[in-house]
Protein backbone atom coordinates (compact mmCIF):
# COMPACT_ATOMS: atom_id res chain seq x y z
CA UNK A 1 0.00 0.00 0.00
CA UNK A 2 1.16 3.18 -0.48
CA UNK A 3 1.03 6.26 1.56
CA UNK A 4 1.14 10.02 0.35
CA UNK A 5 2.23 12.17 3.36
CA UNK A 6 1.62 15.97 2.80
CA UNK A 7 2.97 18.37 5.14
CA UNK A 8 5.26 21.87 4.93
CA UNK A 9 7.21 20.59 7.91
CA UNK A 10 9.82 17.64 7.24
CA UNK A 11 10.15 16.77 11.38
CA UNK A 12 6.66 16.11 11.05
CA UNK A 13 6.69 13.82 7.81
CA UNK A 14 9.03 12.19 9.82
CA UNK A 15 7.18 11.96 12.81
CA UNK A 16 4.24 10.25 10.55
CA UNK A 17 6.28 8.09 8.61
CA UNK A 18 8.03 6.63 11.83
CA UNK A 19 4.14 6.38 13.63
CA UNK A 20 3.40 4.62 10.75
CA UNK A 21 5.54 1.88 11.23
CA UNK A 22 5.05 1.83 14.62
CA UNK A 23 1.60 1.18 14.63
CA UNK A 24 1.90 -1.87 12.51
CA UNK A 25 -0.02 -0.82 9.66
CA UNK A 26 0.95 -2.66 6.10
CA UNK A 27 2.48 0.23 4.13
CA UNK A 28 4.76 -0.15 1.49
CA UNK A 29 6.01 2.93 -0.13
CA UNK A 30 5.51 6.03 1.51
CA UNK A 31 5.47 9.32 -0.22
CA UNK A 32 5.89 12.82 0.80
CA UNK A 33 5.10 16.38 -0.33
CA UNK A 34 5.76 19.65 1.04
CA UNK A 35 2.63 21.22 0.18
CA UNK A 36 -0.51 20.78 -1.82
CA UNK A 37 1.21 21.53 -4.90
CA UNK A 38 3.75 19.38 -4.68
CA UNK A 39 1.25 16.71 -3.89
CA UNK A 40 -0.59 16.88 -7.46
CA UNK A 41 2.67 16.16 -8.44
CA UNK A 42 2.78 13.14 -6.57
CA UNK A 43 -0.23 12.09 -8.31
CA UNK A 44 0.83 12.28 -11.45
CA UNK A 45 3.65 9.63 -10.66
CA UNK A 46 1.46 7.29 -8.75
CA UNK A 47 -1.89 6.99 -6.82
CA UNK A 48 -1.65 6.94 -3.68
CA UNK A 49 -3.70 3.87 -1.73
CA UNK A 50 -4.24 6.64 1.49
CA UNK A 51 -3.60 10.66 1.50
CA UNK A 52 -2.45 11.95 4.70
CA UNK A 53 -2.35 16.19 4.69
CA UNK A 54 -1.97 19.31 6.69
CA UNK A 55 -4.56 21.76 6.66
CA UNK A 56 -2.14 24.58 6.62
CA UNK A 57 0.70 24.81 3.92
CA UNK A 58 2.19 27.38 1.91
CA UNK A 59 1.02 27.17 -2.02
CA UNK A 60 -1.75 25.14 -1.27
CA UNK A 61 -3.77 24.06 1.48
CA UNK A 62 -4.94 20.66 2.66
CA UNK A 63 -8.26 21.46 1.71
CA UNK A 64 -7.76 22.36 -1.67
CA UNK A 65 -6.09 19.37 -2.12
CA UNK A 66 -8.31 17.20 -1.04
CA UNK A 67 -10.80 19.27 -3.80
CA UNK A 68 -8.41 18.70 -6.42
CA UNK A 69 -8.18 15.34 -6.07
CA UNK A 70 -11.52 14.58 -5.42
CA UNK A 71 -12.77 16.80 -8.10
CA UNK A 72 -10.40 14.77 -10.19
CA UNK A 73 -11.75 11.29 -9.33
CA UNK A 74 -9.59 10.04 -6.50
CA UNK A 75 -11.74 7.90 -4.17
CA UNK A 76 -9.24 6.31 -2.27
CA UNK A 77 -8.97 7.86 1.76
CA UNK A 78 -7.76 11.27 2.50
CA UNK A 79 -7.00 12.20 6.31
CA UNK A 80 -6.56 15.70 7.36
CA UNK A 81 -3.55 16.04 10.38
CA UNK A 82 -3.94 19.28 11.60
CA UNK A 83 -2.98 21.10 15.02
CA UNK A 84 -6.94 21.64 15.94
CA UNK A 85 -10.43 21.73 14.16
CA UNK A 86 -13.24 24.07 14.48
CA UNK A 87 -16.52 22.98 13.66
CA UNK A 88 -16.44 24.93 10.39
CA UNK A 89 -13.16 23.23 9.39
CA UNK A 90 -14.19 19.59 10.01
CA UNK A 91 -18.05 20.64 8.09
CA UNK A 92 -15.74 22.11 5.01
CA UNK A 93 -13.21 18.88 5.19
CA UNK A 94 -16.10 16.89 5.36
CA UNK A 95 -18.20 18.18 2.61
CA UNK A 96 -15.13 18.26 0.23
CA UNK A 97 -14.62 14.64 1.32
CA UNK A 98 -12.39 13.93 4.06
CA UNK A 99 -12.39 10.31 5.22
CA UNK A 100 -11.20 11.35 8.49
CA UNK A 101 -8.83 13.51 10.54
CA UNK A 102 -6.47 12.98 12.97
CA UNK A 103 -5.28 16.20 15.80
CA UNK A 104 -1.27 16.96 16.23
CA UNK A 105 0.12 16.20 18.23
CA UNK A 106 -1.11 12.61 18.32
CA UNK A 107 0.07 9.27 19.73
CA UNK A 108 0.98 5.57 17.38
CA UNK A 109 -2.43 4.72 18.46
CA UNK A 110 -4.14 7.66 17.25
CA UNK A 111 -2.55 7.53 14.25
CA UNK A 112 -3.20 3.46 13.93
CA UNK A 113 -6.77 3.64 15.18
CA UNK A 114 -7.54 5.91 12.42
CA UNK A 115 -5.74 4.23 8.99
CA UNK A 116 -6.65 0.70 10.37
CA UNK A 117 -9.46 0.37 8.31
CA UNK A 118 -7.78 1.14 5.23
CA UNK A 119 -4.20 -0.47 6.26
CA UNK A 120 -4.93 -3.18 8.36
CA UNK B 1 -5.70 3.20 22.75
CA UNK B 2 -4.92 6.34 24.20
CA UNK B 3 -5.87 9.71 22.33
CA UNK B 4 -4.33 12.85 22.55
CA UNK B 5 -6.27 14.70 24.73
CA UNK B 6 -5.00 18.04 26.00
CA UNK B 7 -5.63 17.95 29.57
CA UNK B 8 -6.05 21.94 30.13
CA UNK B 9 -9.00 23.87 30.91
CA UNK B 10 -10.79 25.10 27.89
CA UNK B 11 -11.77 28.25 29.47
CA UNK B 12 -8.19 28.71 30.88
CA UNK B 13 -6.46 31.85 28.92
CA UNK B 14 -3.26 30.36 29.50
CA UNK B 15 -2.34 26.61 30.15
CA UNK B 16 -0.94 25.49 33.57
CA UNK B 17 2.80 24.19 33.39
CA UNK B 18 1.77 20.48 33.27
CA UNK B 19 -0.57 21.50 30.18
CA UNK B 20 2.37 22.22 28.58
CA UNK B 21 4.81 19.59 29.32
CA UNK B 22 2.22 17.23 28.55
CA UNK B 23 1.56 18.69 24.53
CA UNK B 24 5.27 19.36 24.00
CA UNK B 25 6.39 15.53 25.42
CA UNK B 26 3.63 14.07 23.42
CA UNK B 27 4.61 16.41 20.58
CA UNK B 28 8.74 15.84 20.50
CA UNK B 29 8.47 12.47 22.23
CA UNK B 30 10.63 13.13 24.93
CA UNK B 31 9.81 13.78 28.51
CA UNK B 32 9.11 17.47 28.67
CA UNK B 33 9.07 19.48 32.61
CA UNK B 34 7.64 22.69 32.42
CA UNK B 35 7.51 24.90 35.67
CA UNK B 36 6.38 27.61 37.00
CA UNK B 37 9.26 30.42 36.55
CA UNK B 38 7.57 33.18 38.47
CA UNK B 39 7.39 36.39 37.83
CA UNK B 40 7.49 36.97 34.28
CA UNK B 41 10.65 38.74 32.62
CA UNK B 42 9.01 41.61 29.70
CA UNK B 43 12.17 41.65 28.27
CA UNK B 44 13.76 40.09 25.12
CA UNK B 45 16.78 38.99 24.06
CA UNK B 46 17.84 39.48 20.48
CA UNK B 47 17.92 35.17 19.75
CA UNK B 48 14.75 34.86 21.40
CA UNK B 49 11.87 33.46 18.90
CA UNK B 50 8.01 35.31 19.64
CA UNK B 51 5.85 33.24 18.04
CA UNK B 52 3.10 35.69 17.21
CA UNK B 53 -0.76 34.25 17.35
CA UNK B 54 -3.87 36.35 15.40
CA UNK B 55 -7.34 35.56 15.54
CA UNK B 56 -9.27 34.95 12.26
CA UNK B 57 -9.48 39.05 11.82
CA UNK B 58 -5.72 39.30 11.72
CA UNK B 59 -5.96 40.43 14.96
CA UNK B 60 -3.23 40.09 17.72
CA UNK B 61 -4.43 37.46 19.73
CA UNK B 62 -1.18 35.81 21.73
CA UNK B 63 2.63 35.37 21.82
CA UNK B 64 4.78 32.61 23.08
CA UNK B 65 8.52 34.05 22.96
CA UNK B 66 11.33 31.34 23.05
CA UNK B 67 14.21 31.86 24.49
CA UNK B 68 17.36 30.62 22.32
CA UNK B 69 18.08 27.27 24.79
CA UNK B 70 14.94 25.92 24.61
CA UNK B 71 14.09 27.02 21.07
CA UNK B 72 17.27 25.00 20.01
CA UNK B 73 15.84 22.13 22.78
CA UNK B 74 12.63 21.60 21.06
CA UNK B 75 14.15 22.09 17.52
CA UNK B 76 15.97 19.21 18.11
CA UNK B 77 14.07 16.77 19.87
CA UNK B 78 11.32 17.42 17.40
CA UNK B 79 13.39 15.36 14.41
CA UNK B 80 15.34 13.29 17.05
CA UNK B 81 18.72 14.89 16.20
CA UNK B 82 21.40 14.63 19.04
CA UNK B 83 21.41 16.69 22.07
CA UNK B 84 24.77 17.96 20.82
CA UNK B 85 22.83 19.87 17.94
CA UNK B 86 21.04 21.76 20.62
CA UNK B 87 24.11 22.39 22.17
CA UNK B 88 25.74 23.53 19.40
CA UNK B 89 23.32 26.20 18.54
CA UNK B 90 23.13 27.61 22.10
CA UNK B 91 27.03 27.95 21.58
CA UNK B 92 27.08 29.55 18.27
CA UNK B 93 23.94 31.73 19.37
CA UNK B 94 21.61 30.87 15.91
CA UNK B 95 19.45 27.96 14.95
CA UNK B 96 20.14 26.31 12.11
CA UNK B 97 17.20 26.05 9.39
CA UNK B 98 16.51 22.44 10.39
CA UNK B 99 15.85 22.95 14.12
CA UNK B 100 14.49 26.92 12.81
CA UNK B 101 11.58 24.76 10.99
CA UNK B 102 10.80 22.28 13.61
CA UNK B 103 10.50 25.03 16.27
CA UNK B 104 8.43 26.65 13.93
CA UNK B 105 5.84 23.44 13.87
CA UNK B 106 6.18 22.91 17.51
CA UNK B 107 4.95 26.81 18.22
CA UNK B 108 2.43 26.09 15.56
CA UNK B 109 0.84 23.38 18.09
CA UNK B 110 1.44 25.75 20.59
CA UNK B 111 -1.86 27.30 19.41
CA UNK B 112 -4.02 24.71 21.01
CA UNK B 113 -3.54 26.92 24.34
CA UNK B 114 -5.25 29.68 22.64
CA UNK B 115 -8.11 28.09 20.90
CA UNK B 116 -10.92 27.00 22.71
CA UNK B 117 -14.89 26.74 21.95
CA UNK B 118 -15.25 30.22 23.92
CA UNK B 119 -13.21 32.29 22.44
CA UNK B 120 -12.08 33.40 19.16
CA UNK B 121 -10.22 31.20 16.76
CA UNK B 122 -6.84 32.23 16.87
CA UNK B 123 -3.87 30.75 14.50
CA UNK B 124 -0.42 31.15 14.15
CA UNK B 125 0.26 33.78 12.20
CA UNK B 126 4.70 33.93 12.24
CA UNK B 127 7.97 33.53 14.10
CA UNK B 128 10.06 36.68 14.41
CA UNK B 129 13.29 36.35 15.55
CA UNK B 130 13.26 39.60 18.21
CA UNK B 131 16.40 41.47 17.32
CA UNK B 132 15.24 41.47 13.26
CA UNK B 133 12.55 43.74 15.35
CA UNK B 134 9.10 43.06 16.08
CA UNK B 135 7.10 46.16 15.02
CA UNK B 136 5.37 48.22 16.92
CA UNK B 137 1.96 46.43 17.39
CA UNK B 138 4.37 43.65 19.18
CA UNK B 139 6.39 46.00 21.00
CA UNK B 140 3.65 47.51 22.91
CA UNK B 141 2.07 44.37 23.96
CA UNK B 142 5.26 43.10 25.22
CA UNK B 143 4.22 45.81 27.75
CA UNK B 144 1.80 43.55 29.22
CA UNK B 145 3.88 40.37 29.50
CA UNK B 146 4.63 40.47 32.84
CA UNK B 147 0.88 39.50 32.94
CA UNK B 148 1.63 36.19 31.04
CA UNK B 149 2.87 32.71 31.94
CA UNK B 150 6.41 32.08 32.63
CA UNK B 151 7.50 28.55 32.74
CA UNK B 152 11.23 26.71 33.10
CA UNK B 153 11.05 23.90 30.39
CA UNK B 154 13.45 20.95 30.44
CA UNK B 155 13.40 18.93 27.09
CA UNK B 156 14.75 15.61 27.57
CA UNK B 157 18.27 15.27 26.97
CA UNK B 158 17.92 18.11 25.03
CA UNK B 159 18.13 20.75 27.27
CA UNK B 160 16.38 23.52 28.69
CA UNK B 161 15.04 26.78 27.93
CA UNK B 162 12.51 29.21 29.13
CA UNK B 163 9.18 29.90 27.25
CA UNK B 164 6.66 32.92 27.86
CA UNK B 165 3.37 32.74 27.19
CA UNK B 166 0.91 36.35 26.70
CA UNK B 167 -2.56 36.28 25.82
CA UNK B 168 -3.30 39.58 24.13
CA UNK B 169 -6.77 39.57 22.89
CA UNK B 170 -9.62 40.10 25.91
CA UNK B 171 -9.54 37.83 28.99
CA UNK B 172 -12.54 36.25 28.63
CA UNK B 173 -12.22 33.25 30.85
CA UNK B 174 -13.70 34.62 33.70
CA UNK B 175 -17.59 35.41 32.56
CA UNK B 176 -17.30 32.68 29.76
CA UNK B 177 -16.95 30.58 32.50
CA UNK B 178 -20.08 31.62 34.42
CA UNK B 179 -21.77 31.48 30.86
CA UNK B 180 -20.74 27.67 30.62
CA UNK B 181 -21.79 26.67 34.12
CA UNK B 182 -25.09 28.51 34.00
CA UNK B 183 -25.63 26.75 30.63
CA UNK B 184 -24.71 23.71 31.97
CA UNK B 185 -26.83 24.26 35.10
CA UNK B 186 -29.94 24.98 33.21
CA UNK B 187 -29.65 23.60 29.61
CA UNK B 188 -29.73 27.20 28.13
CA UNK B 189 -28.89 27.55 24.82
CA UNK B 190 -29.28 31.49 24.64
CA UNK B 191 -29.89 33.92 26.61
CA UNK B 192 -33.35 36.12 26.58
CA UNK B 193 -33.21 39.83 26.33
CA UNK B 194 -34.92 42.81 25.10
CA UNK B 195 -32.96 45.20 23.50
CA UNK B 196 -33.11 47.83 20.25
CA UNK B 197 -31.36 47.15 17.33
CA UNK B 198 -30.37 48.96 14.23
CA UNK B 199 -29.29 47.02 11.04
CA UNK B 200 -26.91 48.74 8.31
CA UNK B 201 -26.51 46.75 4.94
CA UNK B 202 -23.79 47.17 2.84
CA UNK B 203 -25.93 49.15 0.54
CA UNK B 204 -26.80 51.78 3.19
CA UNK B 205 -30.34 50.57 3.93
CA UNK B 206 -31.12 50.91 8.01
CA UNK B 207 -33.88 48.98 9.59
CA UNK B 208 -34.65 48.65 13.08
CA UNK B 209 -36.21 45.84 15.19
CA UNK B 210 -35.75 44.12 18.80
CA UNK B 211 -33.61 41.49 19.52
CA UNK B 212 -35.19 38.93 21.35
CA UNK B 213 -32.68 36.20 22.69
CA UNK B 214 -28.88 36.42 22.06
CA UNK B 215 -26.15 33.65 22.02
CA UNK B 216 -22.36 33.42 21.67
CA UNK B 217 -23.26 33.13 17.91
CA UNK B 218 -26.02 34.87 16.98
CA UNK B 219 -29.19 36.50 17.87
CA UNK B 220 -32.70 36.63 16.82
CA UNK B 221 -34.34 39.92 15.56
CA UNK B 222 -38.08 40.57 15.70
CA UNK B 223 -38.51 43.19 12.55
CA UNK B 224 -41.47 44.09 9.76
CA UNK B 225 -39.47 43.58 6.79
CA UNK B 226 -36.44 41.55 7.48
CA UNK B 227 -33.51 40.91 5.01
CA UNK B 228 -32.96 38.05 2.97
CA UNK B 229 -30.93 34.75 4.17
CA UNK B 230 -27.30 35.40 3.22
CA UNK B 231 -27.53 39.13 3.41
CA UNK B 232 -24.36 40.56 4.96
CA UNK B 233 -25.20 43.88 7.37
CA UNK B 234 -23.78 45.79 10.48
CA UNK B 235 -25.78 45.65 13.72
CA UNK B 236 -25.91 47.93 16.51
CA UNK B 237 -27.68 46.87 19.70
CA UNK B 238 -28.22 49.21 22.29
CA UNK B 239 -27.87 46.26 25.30
CA UNK B 240 -29.40 46.54 28.22
CA UNK B 241 -26.66 46.09 31.11
CA UNK B 242 -27.21 46.42 35.00
CA UNK B 243 -24.65 49.12 34.56
CA UNK B 244 -26.95 51.14 32.03
CA UNK B 245 -27.19 50.39 28.32
CA UNK B 246 -23.84 49.32 26.02
CA UNK B 247 -23.49 49.53 22.32
CA UNK B 248 -23.27 46.14 21.14
CA UNK B 249 -21.33 46.44 17.23
CA UNK B 250 -20.90 43.27 15.16
CA UNK B 251 -21.07 42.11 11.98
CA UNK B 252 -24.02 39.75 10.81
CA UNK B 253 -25.20 37.59 8.26
CA UNK B 254 -28.67 36.76 7.67
CA UNK B 255 -29.14 32.78 8.58
CA UNK B 256 -32.95 32.12 8.56
CA UNK B 257 -36.42 34.76 7.75
CA UNK B 258 -39.64 33.79 9.41
CA UNK B 259 -42.83 35.49 9.86
CA UNK B 260 -41.79 37.38 13.04
CA UNK B 261 -37.96 38.41 11.90
CA UNK B 262 -34.93 36.75 11.08
CA UNK B 263 -31.76 35.04 12.58
CA UNK B 264 -28.49 36.99 12.55
CA UNK B 265 -25.33 34.78 13.03
CA UNK B 266 -22.10 37.43 14.47
CA UNK B 267 -19.28 37.15 11.80
CA UNK B 268 -16.52 39.10 13.79
CA UNK B 269 -16.60 40.61 17.25
CA UNK B 270 -13.85 43.14 18.43
CA UNK B 271 -12.96 43.03 21.65
CA UNK B 272 -15.20 45.61 23.66
CA UNK B 273 -17.87 43.52 21.46
CA UNK B 274 -17.22 40.49 22.76
CA UNK B 275 -17.04 41.74 26.08
CA UNK B 276 -20.75 43.31 25.76
CA UNK B 277 -22.02 40.11 24.66
CA UNK B 278 -20.36 38.40 27.40
CA UNK B 279 -22.04 40.73 30.08
CA UNK B 280 -25.46 39.98 28.59
CA UNK B 281 -25.09 35.94 28.44
CA UNK B 282 -24.14 35.99 31.76
CA UNK B 283 -27.49 38.58 33.00
CA UNK B 284 -29.65 36.46 30.60
CA UNK B 285 -28.32 33.11 31.71
CA UNK B 286 -29.06 34.08 35.14
CA UNK B 287 -32.02 35.20 34.64
CA UNK B 288 -33.74 32.67 32.16
CA UNK B 289 -36.03 30.30 33.81
CA UNK B 290 -34.23 26.59 34.51
CA UNK B 291 -34.68 23.90 31.70
CA UNK B 292 -35.98 26.69 29.05
CA UNK B 293 -34.39 25.79 25.81
CA UNK B 294 -34.88 27.42 22.42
Amino acid sequence: MTVLIVDDSRAMRMIIRRSLRRAGLRVGTVLEAGDGVEALERFRDAIPDVVLADWNMPRMNGLTLLRQVRKAGYRGPFGLVTVEFTPQMRSLARNAGASFFIAKPFTVDVLGAALSPYLS
Amino acid sequence: MTPAVLATSPLNDLPGPYEVGKLLGLLVGRRVVAVDSGAVDPALEGTDRVAVYVSDEDELMAMCVCNLSAAAALGSALSMLPGSAAEEAVVRKELPQTLEENLHEVLNVCVRFFNSPYTPHVRLDRVVEAQQGLGPVLEAAFGSLSAGLGLHVRVGDHGQGTLRMLHVGPSLSEPLAEVHRLREQRGCARAEIAAEVVLATLGGDLLTGEARDISLGGTYVTCDEPLEVGVPCTMMLLAPLAGGTRKLRARCRVVRVDATGMALQFAALAGEARAILTALMVQGAAATEPGRTR
